[in-house]
C-alpha cells in the first residue's frame, strides 16, 4: 500500500504497532487505520480493551470492526463538511458501544468487558478526535528547526483528557502528578466504550499545520515512556514504522506491565524529517 | 469418547502381545512349524540321510536308492535302462523289497505323530525348565540326549530294521537350547535391572508419597513392576490426589491402575465417579470462565467422592466468599479443631505479579501468625496448593459487623463504644508489633452478640489481593474506609488503621458512612478533601464524645489523629465512664 495521499499538497503518513508487553500474555489492545480514498478521509483507531480473559481483546476488536464498517458505509454519503464527519464518527462509536453492550448482555463471560477508544478522523486540514477512556493522543507541533536545536524539551500537547479516577483526583488537586504511580486506583476508569448507554465521549476538532504529527497511545505505553523521550525520537526520526518500533521497544525496555500500542500520524511531507512512511493495514504483534 | 477407548484397547492389546514376544515364543513357534508342516526343509533332513547312508545295510540302501529314483522320475522322461535292470534283478533275487518301496516302509505309522509330538514336548520342556541358571549340567544333558537320539536311530535301523528319523528332533533340541542359552544371558541381566529399578522406584514413590509430594509420583510408579505392592501404592497415591482435588492426576493414576488390574478394590467405581465429575466441571468451567473464585468453590464443593482437603485440613463446607476468595470451614484432624480457611486463587494473576503477591501474602500472613490477642483472630497456619494460597485461622461463631451498619439495625451506643474500644486495644497491640491491618472495616470485625466478644480478622492480608489486581482483573474493593494517605498510595502506618476504625465507628453509630458519593472518583476526592458531617447531625442523641472521637480519628492529616490506637482506646474508656457510667476493665 502506498503512502496515504491527502488532498494536495499535504500527505498523511501513518504507522502503528501493538504489543502484548513484558508481563501479559494476551494483547487486549488493537490499532487500525485506513483511508477512504473517494472522500479522502483518513481514519485511525486505538482501542485498549478490558474485562479479563477473552473479553478485553474481544471488546477492542469489536469496536474497531464496528466503527470501520459503519464509517465505510456512512462515508459514501459524506456531505463534505466537518459537522457531518463528526456526526459519522460519533454514530460509528455509538454503534460500537451498542455492539459491546449487546455482547455483554448475551454472554456472561463478557459481562465486564469494555474498551478505551481514540478515534481519529483527518479531512482537509481538519483533525477530529473522539475519545473515551484513558488512551491518549498527543500533538507534536511542526518544529522550527532553530527552536528544536536550542531547546532540550520538545513541545507536545496532550489533546485528550483521561477518563480516570486519577485524572479526577488531579483535577481536584487532592493529589500531585508525582503521586500518580502510587495511587491504588490508578487503573480505574470512569468511562469507556461498552460501559454506559448512551455512550459518553469527548469530541474535539483541531486544525493541523503541515509538519506536525500525532502520537496516539495506550496507557501501557505512556506509563512506561516519558513523553520527552518519545517526542524527541519522533522529531529526530520522523513518522515511519521504524520509529514506531523503537517507541514500542522503549516501553518494553522500561518493563511496561500492560499491553503497549502506538499509532503515529504525520501531516505533510517535510522531507527533512518525514523520511518514509510505511503504513500497513494492521500491525498487531 | 468410544473411538478413543477403542484405540486405547487396541494399544493395550499390542502392548500385551509385545510382552509375549520373547525368545521362548520363537522356540515354541519353531516347534509348531516343524510339527505342522507336512514337508520339512531338505537341509534339515540332511542329517537323517547321512545317518541312513552310514548305517544302512545293502537292502536298506536300496530303499534309499528307490526313493531317489522315485524323486528323479518326476524330473526325467527317459528311464535309465540300468535302473530297470537293477529293479528287475531285485525282483528276481526275491528281495522282500519291491522297487516302489522307500525308507518309509521301515517306519512305523505311529512314529510320524510321535515324532511331532515329541518336538512340542521338547519345546515345552525348554521353555518351562530352562531359566538360564542350569549352566553346564543342562548343556551335558541336552547334548547327551541329542546324541542318544541319534545312536538310538542308528541302532534301530541296524538291528531292528526300523527307520525312525530323529535327526530333526535332535537338531531342534540342540539349536533351540543354544539360542535359549544365548538369549537368557541378556534377559537375566535385564530382569535383574528391572527388578532393581522396581525396588528403587517403589521405595522412591513411597517416600514422595510420605512427604506429600505429588509431582513425579506417577512417573515413578510407572517404572515399577505390576506387583500388588505397586498397585497399593498407586491406589494410595490416587486417593491422596483426589483428596487434594488434583482430579486429573487422580484419574491418570486410577487409569494406570485399572490397566494393570481391572478388579483392584473399587478402582472402576472411583474412575467413573471422577470422570463424570470431571465432565461436570468442564461444563462449569465453560460457563463461569470469568468467575475464578466461583469456579474454585464449585470444584471443592461439588466432588462427593471424597472429603476434600487443603493442606492437612479437611474441608467441611463453604462459609462464604471474601475479597480474596472463598472461605471454608475446615477441620484439623490432628487436634479435631475447627478452623476457618481463607483461600486466595492464583488464577487471576499473571507471572511476575503472582510472584510478588505470593511473597507478600506469606510474609504478611506469617507476621499475623505471631499476633496473640483475645480480640484478634488467631492465625494457625498458612500454606499453598497448586493454584491457591490458604490461611487457616480460628473459627469464630458470630457474624461480621456489617449486619449492624444500617440505621434500622444499629447496636446500642454503649455496645458500639465497647466494641470499638476492644478493636482499638487489639490495634494498639498489633501496631506495637509493627503490624498494620490496612483494611479495618465492619466486615473484618467478627462479633459474637451472646459473648459480647469482637475479634479483628485478616491482619495484613486483606488488601493484598486487591492491590495486586489491575484494571483487567476484578473490581477493587470500595475505598469507603480507606484513609487519604492510602488513597494516595503513600506508606501506611498505624494511623491509617485509626482512620478506618473512625469510619467504622461513625457507621456503627449512625448507619451512614462518613463520605458518600455516586461514583468512585467523587468518593476518593471527598475522602481526601471534604470534612464529614458530624455524627450528631445525623443522630442528635449521641454524646459529644462520639463527635470528638470520630472527628479526631477521621482527620485528613495523620499527625492530627490520635497518636496511636492506645490513645484512642483511652478516650473511649473515658467516654464510657463519663457518658454511660460504665465500668471499664
Amino acid at each position: 500500500m502506498m503512502p496515504l495521499s491527502h488532498s494536495n499538497p499535504s500527505t498523511v503518513h501513518i504507522a502503528g504497532l501493538s504489543h502484548s508487553g513484558t508481563v501479559r500474555t494476551e494483547n487486549e489492545d488493537a490499532v487500525y487505520w485506513w483511508h477512504e480514498s473517494d472522500q479522502d478521509i483518513c481514519f485511525g483507531i486505538l482501542a485498549d480493551g478490558m474485562g479479563g480473559h477473552k473479553g478485553g481483546a474481544l471488546a477492542s476488536e469489536l469496536s474497531i470492526q464496528t466503527i470501520r464498517s459503519f464509517t465505510r458505509a456512512a462515508s459514501e454519503h459524506f456531505q463534505q463538511s466537518l459537522e457531518h464527519l463528526e456526526k459519522i464518527m460519533a454514530a460509528a462509536s455509538e454503534a460500537a458501544n451498542e455492539a459491546i453492550q449487546q455482547a455483554r448482555a448475551e454472554q456472561p463471560e463478557f459481562k465486564d468487558m469494555g474498551t478505551t477508544l481514540v478515534f481519529i478522523g483527518i479531512w482537509n486540514e481538519n483533525l477530529i478526535i473522539l475519545h473515551a477512556g484513558d488512551s491518549r493522543c498527543y500533538l507534536l507541533p511542526s518544529p522550527l528547526r532553530d527552536q528544536l536545536a536550542q531547546s532540550n524539551r520538545p513541545a507536545y500537547t496532550q489533546l485528550t483528557r483521561d477518563d480516570s479516577v486519577v485524572q479526577s483526583m488531579l483535577d481536584e488537586g487532592v493529589i500531585t502528578p508525582e503521586d500518580v504511580p502510587n495511587i491504588p486506583y490508578r487503573n480505574r476508569l470512569t468511562n469507556a466504550l461498552g460501559i454506559k448507554s448512551p455512550l459518553v465521549y469527548s469530541l474535539a476538532s483541531h486544525k493541523f499545520s503541515e509538519g506536525s504529527s500525532l502520537l496516539i497511545c495506550s496507557d501501557g505505553f505512556y506509563q512506561a515512556v516519558s513523553m520527552n523521550d518519545a517526542s524527541r525520537l519522533i522529531y529526530d526520526q520522523g513518522v515511519n514504522q521504524k520509529t514506531v518500533e523503537q517507541l514500542i521497544q522503549m516501553s518494553l525496555d522500561n518493563q511496561t506491565n500492560d499491553n503497549t500500542s502506538v499509532i503515529l500520524m504525520g501531516f505533510g511531507a517535510d522531507a527533512a524529517y518525514v523520511q518514509q512512511a510505511v503504513p500497513s493495514e494492521k500491525h498487531n504483534k | 469418547m468410544s473411538a478413543d477407548s477403542k484405540k486405547q484397547d487396541l494399544s493395550n492389546l499390542i502392548h500385551q502381545l509385545y510382552g509375549f514376544y520373547t525368545i521362548k515364543t520363537l522356540i515354541l513357534l519353531a516347534a509348531l512349524f516343524l510339527a505342522i508342516v507336512p514337508q520339512r526343509p531338505f537341509f534339515l533332513q540332511h542329517l537323517d540321510d547321512q545317518i541312513f547312508a552310514l548305517t544302512a545295510n545293502e537292502a536298506q540302501q536300496r530303499l534309499a536308492a528307490n526313493e531317489q529314483t522315485l524323486q528323479d522320475e518326476r524330473s526325467f522322461y527317459e528311464v535309465n535302462l540300468e535302473d530297470i535292470a537293477d529293479s528287475l534283478g531285485s525282483i528276481m533275487t526275491g528281495d522282500i523289497f519291491r522297487s516302489s518301496d522307500t525308507r518309509e516302509t521301515l517306519t512305523p505309522s505311529w512314529f510320524l505323530i510321535a515324532e511331532r509330538l515329541s518336538l512340542l514336548v521338547i519345546a515345552g520342556l525348554l521353555i518351562s525348565r530352562l531359566n538360564g541358571s542350569s549352566g553346564r549340567a543342562s548343556s551335558y544333558l541336552i547334548l547327551g540326549s541329542a546324541g542318544s537320539l541319534l545312536l538310538l536311530q542308528m541302532s534301530l535301523l541296524r538291528f531292528s530294521n526300523l527307520w525312525l528319523p530323529l535327526g530333526i528332533t535332535a537338531q531342534y533340541l540342540v539349536a533351540a537350547y543354544m539360542v535359549v542359552l544365548f538369549q537368557l544371558r541378556f534377559e537375566r541381566e535385564c530382569d535383574t535391572l528391572r527388578l532393581a529399578l522396581h525396588k528403587v522406584s517403589l521405595a522412591h514413590g513411597k517416600l514422595l508419597q510420605e512427604q506429600g509430594v505429588s509431582e513425579g509420583v506417577l512417573e515413578t510408579i510407572e517404572q515399577c513392576l505390576p506387583t500388588e505392592e505397586t498397585q497399593n501404592l498407586t491406589y494410595d497415591f490416587a486417593r491422596e490426589q483426589e483428596k487434594r482435588r488434583q482430579f486429573e492426576s487422580a484419574i491418570s493414576a486410577y487409569s494406570f491402575l485399572s490397566n494393570q488390574n481391572k478388579r483392584f478394590k473399587d478402582v472402576q467405581q472411583r474412575l467413573s465417579d471422577l470422570r463424570s465429575a470431571e465432565q461436570r466441571r468442564t461444563k462449569i468451567t465453560q460457563q463461569q470462565k470469568n468467575h475464578p473464585q466461583a469456579l474454585e468453590a464449585t470444584m471443592i464443593v461439588s466432588t462427593s467422592t471424597q472429603m476434600p482437603t487443603l493442606g492437612r485440613y479437611k474441608i467441611e463446607r463453604e462459609l462464604g466468599r471474601g475479597a480474596m476468595g472463598t472461605v471454608y470451614l475446615g477441620k484439623d484432624p490432628k487436634i479435631a479443631r475447627e478452623v476457618a480457611i481463607k483461600t486466595m486463587s492464583y488464577k487471576q494473576f499473571d507471572g511476575p505479579q503472582l510472584d510478588e503477591l505470593r511473597e507478600r501474602f506469606f510474609r504478611e500472613a506469617k507476621a499475623a501468625g505471631r499476633l496473640n490477642h483475645p480480640n484478634i483472630v488467631t492465625v494457625y497456619d498458612v500454606g499453598e496448593e497448586q493454584d491457591l494460597a490458604y490461611i487457616a485461622m480460628d473459627y469464630i461463631e458470630g457474624s461480621s459487623l456489617d449486619a449492624y451498619c444500617r440505621p434500622d439495625r444499629l447496636l446500642p451506643v454503649e455496645t458500639v463504644y465497647q466494641i470499638i474500644l476492644k478493636v482499638a486495644e487489639a490495634l494498639s497491640y498489633a501496631h506495637k508489633q509493627k503490624i498494620v491491618h490496612r483494611d479495618i472495616k465492619p466486615s473484618n470485625l467478627i462479633y459474637n452478640a451472646q459473648q459480647q466478644q469482637v475479634k479483628v480478622s485478616d491482619f495484613g492480608i486483606a488488601r493484598i489481593s486487591d492491590e495486586s489486581k489491575t484494571r483487567t482483573g476484578h473490581v477493587m474493593g470500595s475505598p469507603i474506609y480507606m484513609s487519604p494517605e492510602q488513597l494516595k498510595g503513600r506508606a501506611v502506618t498505624g494511623t491509617a488503621d485509626i482512620f478506618s476504625l473512625g469510619a467504622t465507628f461513625y457507621q456503627l453509630l449512625t448507619g451512614a458512612t462518613p463520605f458518600t458519593a455516586d461514583n468512585l472518583p467523587e468518593l476518593t476526592i471527598k475522602i481526601m478533601s471534604s470534612k464529614q458531617k458530624s455524627v450528631r447531625d445525623i443522630r442528635s442523641s449521641l454524646p459529644a464524645s462520639a463527635v470528638r472521637i470520630t472527628n479526631k480519628a477521621l482527620n485528613k492529616d495523620p499527625d492530627k489523629r490520635f497518636a496511636n490506637a492506645e490513645e484512642m482506646a483511652e478516650q473511649i474508656r473515658k467516654a464510657l465512664a463519663n457518658d454511660f457510667r460504665a465500668k471499664v476493665a
